[in-house]
């Protein structure tokens, strides 16, 4: 069973921290959550491995993203204290595009419904049709129509945006 | 000529149809262009999401060796039976303590044995002659309630209440506090004829007085600490209300080792509860005196304190303390009286 798995973390583990990445936007976090995720499938033995390993994920990120909103809560209070940031170290150039173009998509990927949001991320995490349906409690037949609109709306989005920057650059 | 849903496109590229559906798109696909337009546009949006979403991803994924979550799984399992053992032992012993609470507070019954404690005068007290004891206060007439309980006392246990000022009142307020039963259970006291062990020898007879202080402890009092009453000869097993804890101990020596101890105990209140032992006249003295010349009426004083004084032969007890709590006691005596 231990080498089922361990197959399964080797060939799954990259797609989990990047699934998690996305919901929590940290990499370190991503990656701490992600092994959190697959000690306990082996306590836990799951039948549909790979699918409770997303929903799993997804539970750990949601508690997580609670979390964050209560600690920004805690900094809304503490904001009205003078804080000197650190001037940020002189960052290649390639590094601020990167920065730009993750925001970017991260933008588009924002306006989303939330139902959207999660197809397209569990899609991209290598979930099939059945176990998208199972995490988000979809028809199977919609997950198609859902996924459909989803790709359509962040590439319109992303384009969009796109647009406005050069204009305003023009 | 029908043509292929959007949906059913991106179903198709995801792989998530059956086989025949696939044939079938395919065998569609083949005779259709606008059909394998969108097939190519549909394919190439799904490109750019995935190139997108790729965007998204962290630097590097690097994972590390499935042997290092095996340790940290193991290390996780090995403290929360350490957690699980230490919760057994504390659940054991909130488990006992509970259970303890509960027996004794379903089964225990006073034994009458702490009762004699404060009845009998303790060994080190010297037998002096029977004398004369003055009664504190005037005897009155005791209401029907105070009457009934006379009844029920087996032998020549006697109880009277009587008050300094002959206050109508505070009789029946006494009266209420010592005997509280219905008549039901005096008659059931009264036809058990088994007698009373305490009074089989020398029954103590129980006077009750309400003061509105304490009795003035006149004379020459040598005050033992309480840390130190328990090695004090002739002191530390001075009478008084077992389970409270002592505050002051007194002493005042007399002739021929015939001592007066007062016993100062605290209440769960935070009132105080004075017993003062000795031979019968000098503690009855104590206790007239304060009644008679200290005390002003009750209702000035608040009339919150009442004195019981209990004689057995030559020996006399007189607690003092608060006038609910000495009617509990004085129920609890009754109660037992009934029991036994």
């Amino acid at each position: 069973m231990d080498d089922e798995l361990e197959e399964l973390y080797r060939t799954t583990y990259p797609t989990v921290v990047r699934f998690l990445y996305r919901k929590v936007w940290d990499a370190d976090r991503a990656h701490d959550l992600a092994q959190e995720v697959f000690i306990r499938a082996m306590s836990h033995r799951p039948e549909k491995p790979r699918a409770w390993l997303f929903a799993v994920a997804a539970n750990l990120a949601r508690d997580e993203a609670r979390a964050a909103v209560r600690r920004k809560r805690h900094l809304t209070l503490l904001k009205d204290d003078p804080i000197t940031l650190p001037a940020s170290p002189p960052a290649a150039d390639a590094m601020v595009e990167e920065d730009e173009r993750r925001a970017k998509v991260d933008a588009a990927l924002a306006t989303l419904t939330k139902r959207d949001r999660e197809v397209l991320l569990h899609w991209d995490a290598g979930l099939s049709y059945p176990e998208i349906a199972q995490q988000t409690g979809l028809a199977v037949g919609a997950v198609g129509t859902t996924l459909a609109r989803a790709r359509k709306r962040l590439v319109e989005a992303y384009d969009k945006a796109e647009e406005e920057r050069r204009a305003a650059h023009s | 000529m029908r043509h292929i849903p959007e949906e059913e496109l991106h179903a198709y590229l995801d792989q998530a149809l059956s086989r025949s559906q696939c044939v079938e798109i395919e065998r569609h696909l083949a005779r259709c262009a606008r059909c394998r337009l969108d097939r190519d546009s549909i394919a190439a949006l799904r490109d750019r999401t995935t190139e997108l979403l790729a965007r998204l991803s962290p630097p590097s994924i690097i994972p590390p060796a499935f042997s290092v979550l095996q340790s940290r799984r193991a290390e996780r399992l090995r403290r929360r039976r350490q957690w699980v053992i230490a919760g057994g032992w504390a659940a054991s012993i909130a488990g006992a303590l509970l259970l303890g609470w509960d027996v004794n507070s379903r089964y225990h019954i006073p034994s009458p044995r702490r009762f004699t404690e404060i009845t009998v005068a303790p060994a080190t007290f010297s037998p002096v002659a029977p004398t004369s004891t003055p009664r504190p206060v005037a005897s009155k007439a005791p209401p029907a309630s105070a009457r009934a309980a006379e009844a029920a006392s087996p032998g020549p246990r006697q109880l009277h209440a009587a008050t300094s000022r002959g206050e109508p009142a505070v009789l029946v307020r006494y009266a209420q506090a010592v005997e509280t039963d219905p008549p039901a259970a005096v008659n059931h006291a009264a036809a058990d004829s088994r007698p009373l062990a305490l009074a089989e020898a020398d029954p103590p007879e129980i006077t009750a007085a309400p003061v509105g202080a304490d009795p003035a402890l006149q004379g020459i009092w040598r005050t033992i600490l309480p840390d130190s009453s328990t090695g004090a000869q002739g002191a530390g097993d001075a009478p008084r209300v077992p389970g409270l804890p002592v505050v002051t101990l007194r002493v005042q020596p007399g002739d021929g080792g015939t001592e007066v101890t007062a016993v100062d105990q605290l209440l769960a209140s935070g009132e105080v509860i004075r017993t003062i032992a000795g031979p019968a006249l000098r503690v009855g003295s104590l206790v007239a005196r304060e009644a008679t010349a200290q005390n002003p009426t009750p209702a000035q004083t608040g009339d919150t304190r009442m004195t019981v004084t209990i004689r057995q032969g030559d020996q006399m007890v007189a607690v003092t303390g608060p006038s609910q709590a000495l009617g509990s006691l004085l129920s609890r005596v009754n109660f037992k009286r009934r029991r036994y």
